[in-house]
């Protein structure tokens, strides 16, 4: 439970008298967070933090083996991303280290006269990802088999209703916005986007012809 | 005079689609700058994918409308609703909202309207009078001195970070890393392509920025239930102008808020977000009504705004005469200028003068129509957060996907994008900050491409860095920087340890 300590400018000093405060700017105020980290907790912390230096180890090892025609005396294409690896893989270390050595330290947070507006409230609902992290995937994915204006009209229908809008204009939003930015993206500056496989490809095209979209 | 001669020239040629797509770009700047789940940068972004049938200049006139109107636009929501539209209007929504409270929303509007136009003005006239001297100064630059920039670049995004000094080096290091995927440009070895087609052709950093800056965002979103309850409109929007007597009162902040913007906009890596902040942080040391600051004082208005929109210009001055983006809103004109085969570099203004006039300009122009039009449209602006906020996301992921798309006219970029936009999403609450992966990624090859280089002219000898004056200071300067940043964490972590020890003494007494 986060404990607010709020540190004043305000002390007694015997020589100026009891009671009169002395002039010094006040501190900034702190919250202070206990914790207690066990070992598993610790872990648990350090997953990311671990697979990260694994992964830079792992592209430092790999850039050894980069084909190119070597000349002498030079770096080597080879060279930057090393350099890169061992910057993020000292980066990551010292994070481990200072987590370890903070582990049962209170996390003391100086706060900001704009925490009110900086600081997110809502919490994440870990499905509510999971289901918009789908969508975005299957959006991608379907464009290639189904083409990108069906897979529109498709995704926002989904996206805007599985978002809490139950409304009936829901389907008209989406059928109108998909051919709408269809025909602009297009149509007006010439993005070839998947028309799709099959019958899928057959109606896309047809529909661009409709529209006018040649 | 010749420039002022150029710039006519260049609006009668643009013809009226100059006039349209720069009317359009401020009111879309604007309307980012309302919406919630919207920044500037994500709308100049997102307006990416129009741009690819249209030449560079009017790609430009656009992209820099959006910028600057994003600029202004969230001081709209941050005044009448206490909402910060954008990050850079922080600063100004607790005197913005408190002068509304007290039925002086009018008057705190006009104030923000003011500083946007004036600081926008004094940016402008940096960048018209000052960037063709810097560029002479630039054609002597070398590599070395290039290299000495771009690292400086990378350093301040680490030290205006605010959060962790290491997670944001750990997002700098890996943004530096994921540039490195694919062809190199010096020796044409293909590196970390793992045998798959999408990695051989190297990851695009306009997809990671799409992904991270819109896709993230969406995703977030949806996954915090678009929680929060929708914002009381008030019942009258109208914006009163200050008169000139209220002007020359307040002439200090709005000094000082237009040079914090335009010197602290100069240096690379620091966008309008920095620039607002440390306007604000001056104006509470220095500004006359300091006392003032937090309680409703126009001052706490002033200084971020005008500094929000003079930074504009100072990251197009880094763009344009080094070709360095200074910002996440200039790397993605820096993809502009590539798109379309031209390199912004210090001869840009005498290979690309035509060019140059159409964007000093369309930037001078959409200053005085964002201020117009700020004006006028702050009734609608403001109605349209009555727009639930799922279908602004919906339509963000359906932009994205396109803006990705029609990079490379590759689904490859869609899959980037997507990656980076989930990654991003976890990057965040892992307290990852996404700004350093994004400059990493962009400044990482142009500092790999500089430094090689000058290793290569000058047979490995590192110590070219050193030797030559401009690149010596340029990087005891990085190393200041380094310093202050090591100085500033231990010293936060002694005092913040010391706070906790007294106070852990005072409850066991």
């Amino acid at each position: 439970m986060p404990r607010e300590v709020v540190t004043g400018g305000e002390t007694t000093d015997p020589s100026t008298g009891a009671g009169e405060p002395e002039t010094r700017a006040p501190e900034p105020s702190v919250e202070v967070i206990e914790r207690q980290t066990s070992p598993a907790g610790l872990a648990k912390e350090l997953l990311p933090e671990i697979g990260i230096l694994l992964v830079a180890a792992y592209l430092f090892y790999v850039a050894g083996d980069f084909d190119y025609r070597e000349r002498p005396g030079q770096l080597g294409p080879q060279f930057w991303p090393r350099m890169a690896a061992v910057g993020l893989g000292v980066a990551v270390l010292v994070r481990i280290a200072q987590t370890i050595r903070d582990r049962n330290r209170p996390v003391v947070r100086v706060k900001s006269e704009f925490d009110e507006y900086e600081q997110s409230e809502a919490e994440v609902h870990w499905p509510s990802f999971g289901l918009a992290a789908g969508l975005v995937v299957g959006y991608a994915a379907s464009t290639m088999f189904v083409g990108y204006m069906f897979s529109t009209v498709l995704f926002l229908g989904l996206f805007i209703w599985l978002g809490g809008q139950r409304r009936w204009y829901v389907t008209l939003v989406a059928a109108v916005g998909g051919l709408l930015f269809t025909y602009i993206f297009v149509g007006v500056v010439y993005v070839s986007v998947p028309t799709g496989v099959g019958i899928f490809d057959t109606i896309t095209v047809a529909v661009y012809r409709l529209l006018g979209i040649q | 005079m010749d420039i002022v001669v150029d710039m006519f020239n260049a609006v009668i040629d643009g013809g009226i689609s100059f006039w349209i797509l720069l009317v359009g770009g401020v009111f879309i700047g604007l309307l980012v700058g309302v919406l919630p789940g919207l920044t500037f940068v994500m709308g100049v972004l997102l307006i990416l994918p129009f741009t690819y049938s249209m030449g560079a200049g009017q790609a430009l006139v656009m992209m820099i409308a959006v910028y600057v109107a994003g600029t202004y636009g969230g001081a709209l929501t941050a005044i009448l609703l206490n909402i910060p539209g954008e990050p850079n209007d922080v600063p100004l929504t607790r005197d913005g909202h408190t002068m509304a409270r007290r039925g002086r929303a009018a008057e705190a509007l006009g104030w923000a309207a003011l500083a946007a136009l004036f600081g926008g003005i004094a940016g402008w006239l940096l960048l018209v009078f000052f960037s063709q001297p810097f560029a002479s100064v630039a054609l002597s630059f070398g590599s070395a001195e290039y290299f000495a920039i771009v690292l400086l670049g990378l350093t301040s995004v680490l030290a205006l970070s605010g959060s962790s000094t290491m997670k944001a080096l750990i997002s700098l290091f890996a943004g530096m890393l994921l540039a490195t995927v694919g062809l190199d440009d010096i020796y044409g070895a293909v590196r970390y392509d793992f045998g798959t087609t999408i990695l051989r052709d190297g990851i695009n950093y306009l997809a990671i920025l799409v992904g991270v800056y819109a896709l993230t965002e969406a995703l977030t979103r949806f996954a915090e239930r678009f929680a929060g309850k929708a914002p009381q409109q008030p019942a009258e929007i109208k914006t009163t102008i200050p008169g000139l007597s209220a002007i020359r009162s307040r002439l200090g902040s709005l000094t000082r808020g237009m040079a914090t913007g335009v010197f602290v906009s100069a240096g690379p890596g620091a966008g309008s977000t920095v620039g607002s902040f440390v306007a604000y942080g001056v104006e509470k040391q220095f500004g006359k009504h300091k006392d003032e600051l937090g309680k409703g004082s126009p001052s706490g208005i002033i200084a971020p705004q005008s500094a929000s929109t003079a930074s504009v210009s100072g990251a197009l001055i880094h763009l344009l005469v080094l070709g360095i983006p200074g910002s996440g809103a200039s790397a993605v004109l820096l993809g502009v200028f590539q798109l379309n085969n031209i390199n912004p570099g210090p001869l840009i203004f005498e290979q690309q003068e035509e060019l140059i006039a159409t964007i000093f300009a369309g930037l001078i122009i959409s200053i005085f129509v964002m201020f117009i039009m700020g004006i006028l449209a702050a009734k609608p602006m403001i109605r349209m957060l009555n727009v639930p906020e799922v279908y602004v996301a919906a339509f963000v992921v359906l932009f994205a996907y396109v803006g990705a798309f029609a990079l490379r006219q590759s689904i490859s970029d869609v899959w980037i994008m997507t990656a980076f936009g989930v990654l991003g999403f976890f990057m965040l609450r892992g307290g990852y900050p996404l700004a350093p992966l994004v400059l990493g990624a962009i400044l990482g090859p142009l500092a790999e491409r500089y430094f090689t280089t000058t290793m290569i002219r000058n047979a490995n000898d590192w110590t070219v860095f050193f030797t030559r004056p401009l690149s010596a200071v340029l990087l005891t300067i990085t190393v200041a920087v380094f310093a202050l940043l090591a100085y500033r964490a231990i010293r936060d972590s002694r005092r913040a340890r010391a706070v906790t020890d007294s106070q852990i003494a005072g409850s066991r007494t």
